[in-house]
């Protein structure tokens, strides 16, 4: 361990599964994450997720020296997980979309904020916003959504966000200026609700 | 600063991106306007609720389940890529050991050949809509046996294409109104008698293009499967005479210089059949095989009185059941038989 991603990368070029291996550990959280809240659903995810490891295992030598690693993977992953919904749209095959964290379950670990952290609201009344909020992230349309997890949840810059997608700058921020605005007006009675409840 | 641009801004200013003098501007503007300030502390709060929405992580395993798939990938690429000589070369003894067989059968490309009949009316040169099948499931059904009408000998049909006037029994087959395919055969229908009690039939056709070997060959071959094929169902093949039991005759022409001839002695389904075979192997969509039209037009095949059709070729056909109903009693009289010729352009 401790080689950076282009060593890692020249090696599995070479046929060093084991140098991808570790390509897959570095990455592997950030990419189910991403798949995981884009799709939202579990098992479909991990499928999604290896799925992207593959391509890009079987795509390594197109890989442009120099670029970043994470953001080719995230370009790929993306690329499989608009696929999916496609098909999806097609087939007319909704699936339960749930984006809600399902504490202790087997699909994700999950990670509990510090309970320091906590504000006016109370830890509870956290989780259950948490949930309103995922679920209004799954009704944003799928190209407003792709922008909120890459930014909010994988701590993209806009400049990689853009090279994600591969649209300029200003598309990133206007998506994003969009997602907020929507999420605002769904969230925020809620906010204060919760507010209101937590100072009481 | 107007509130609208502010709004933009708030966007930029929520991720840091904003710099001076643009975020004093709008700090100004958040200290004197409620609404704003209000809108931004939505948006602030809405934020930190995404920002602190727990992440998720890969399932436990998910690096060993991308290795050993890797792996099985691998090893499925592997095989394949050994694989890949062993099955081309599989492909192409198929391809060509078919392309053999179908020599005969195989239709060059071109446009549609209409299929005419024996004895057909011109209004109705052609038969059926039913797709082509392979000549050893062609079949066609028997005409029930009737009265013959007058047989008018007809000149041959140029190009193949099927012709036939009022009582003419022009049959065309190949070429077509494109015009003749390379290696087509055109088979014309030039003249059909019988004699005076009614009880023989010939018929004569000229055989236009190809290899008279290779035609013959092909014919003699379909027959001989299509009689091994009806013969184990219970048919018989009657012989038409001692002098001709198989019914087939190859004629050596004494001259050297004589065309090439073939004589067959065949029921009318035979008849049918050699003439749908030949039909498909220049390339018709359509052939004969339509019953309806068939028992209309094809009095040149009807058999004569007391003589009743061999059933034989029917025994996949639409009609093999009806036809195996009666076997008993058509086994108990032998079938008429057409006696035809075909005369070959060009020499063996």
């Amino acid at each position: 361990m401790g080689q950076n991603d282009a060593e890692l990368i020249r090696r599995s070029r070479s046929g060093d599964a084991d140098a991808y291996g570790d390509l897959v550990l570095r990455y592997q959280d950030r990419i189910f994450a991403t798949v995981y809240r884009i799709l939202g659903n579990g098992e479909d995810a991990r499928e999604m997720a290896q799925e992207a490891f593959f391509r890009a295992w079987s795509k390594l030598d197109t890989f442009r020296e120099g670029a970043r690693f994470s953001t080719w993977l995230y370009t790929i992953t993306l690329n499989l997980t608009r696929s999916e919904l496609r098909k999806r749209k097609t087939r007319r095959h909704i699936k339960p979309v749930s984006l809600q964290v399902k504490f202790g379950d087997d699909e994700g670990r999950t990670m509990e904020p510090p309970s320091g952290e906590d504000g006016p609201l109370t830890r509870i009344g956290k989780a259950e916003l948490h949930r309103l909020a995922l679920d209004e992230i799954d009704r944003l349309e799928p190209e407003v959504r792709e922008v909120v997890v890459l930014r909010y949840m994988q701590e993209l810059s806009y400049e990689e966000i853009a090279d994600v997608l591969g649209c300029p700058i200003g598309t990133v921020r206007s998506r994003l200026h969009r997602a907020r605005e929507q999420l605002r007006d769904r969230l925020s009675p809620l906010l204060q609700t919760s507010h209101k409840g937590g100072a009481a | 600063m107007n509130c609208e641009l502010v709004r933009e801004l708030l966007s930029l200013h929520l991720d840091g991106l904003l710099v001076d003098p643009d975020r004093q501007d709008l700090s100004r503007h958040l200290e004197e306007c409620a609404g704003c300030r209000e809108h931004f502390e939505s948006l602030d709060q809405v934020v930190s609720l995404i920002h602190g929405i727990p992440p998720v992580c890969a399932p436990g395993g998910f690096r060993d389940a991308v290795q050993s798939g890797l792996s099985r990938r691998s090893v499925a690429k592997s095989l394949l890529l050994r694989m890949i000589p062993r099955v081309a070369a599989a492909v192409l003894l198929v391809t060509f050991g078919a392309l053999g067989a179908l020599h005969f059968l195989a239709a060059p490309s071109g446009p549609p050949v209409e299929v005419g009949l024996l004895g057909s009316d011109a209004a109705a040169p052609t038969l059926g809509e039913a797709p082509i099948r392979s000549a050893s499931e062609e079949s066609s059904p028997a005409s029930p046996a009737s009265a013959a009408e007058p047989l008018a000998p007809a000149g041959p049909a140029p190009g193949g294409h099927a012709a036939g006037g009022s009582g003419g029994g022009t049959v065309g087959i190949g070429g077509g109104a494109g015009g003749a395919f390379d290696g087509a055969v055109s088979v014309d229908l030039v003249s059909g008698t019988r004699s005076r009690s009614n009880s023989e039939r010939s018929l004569e056709y000229v055989v236009s293009g190809g290899e008279p070997d290779a035609t013959a060959g092909l014919i003699l071959a379909e027959l001989g499967n299509r009689r091994a094929r009806t013969a184990g169902r219970g048919f018989r093949d009657t012989p038409v005479d001692d002098e001709h039991p198989a019914g087939l005759e190859r004629v050596v022409p004494d001259d050297e210089g004589e065309p090439a001839r073939l004589v067959l002695y065949l029921t009318a389904d035979e008849v049918r059949y050699i003439l749908t075979l030949l039909a498909k192997r220049n390339g018709a969509t359509t052939v004969l095989g339509r019953s309806s039209r068939l028992d209309g037009d094809d009095s040149v095949l009807r058999a004569p009185p007391g003589k009743p059709e061999m059933a034989e070729g029917d025994a996949e056909g639409p009609g093999a059941e009806e036809n195996r109903k009666p076997q008993e009693e058509k086994s108990t009289s032998a079938p008429h038989r057409f006696r035809v010729e075909l005369r070959f352009d060009r020499k063996w």
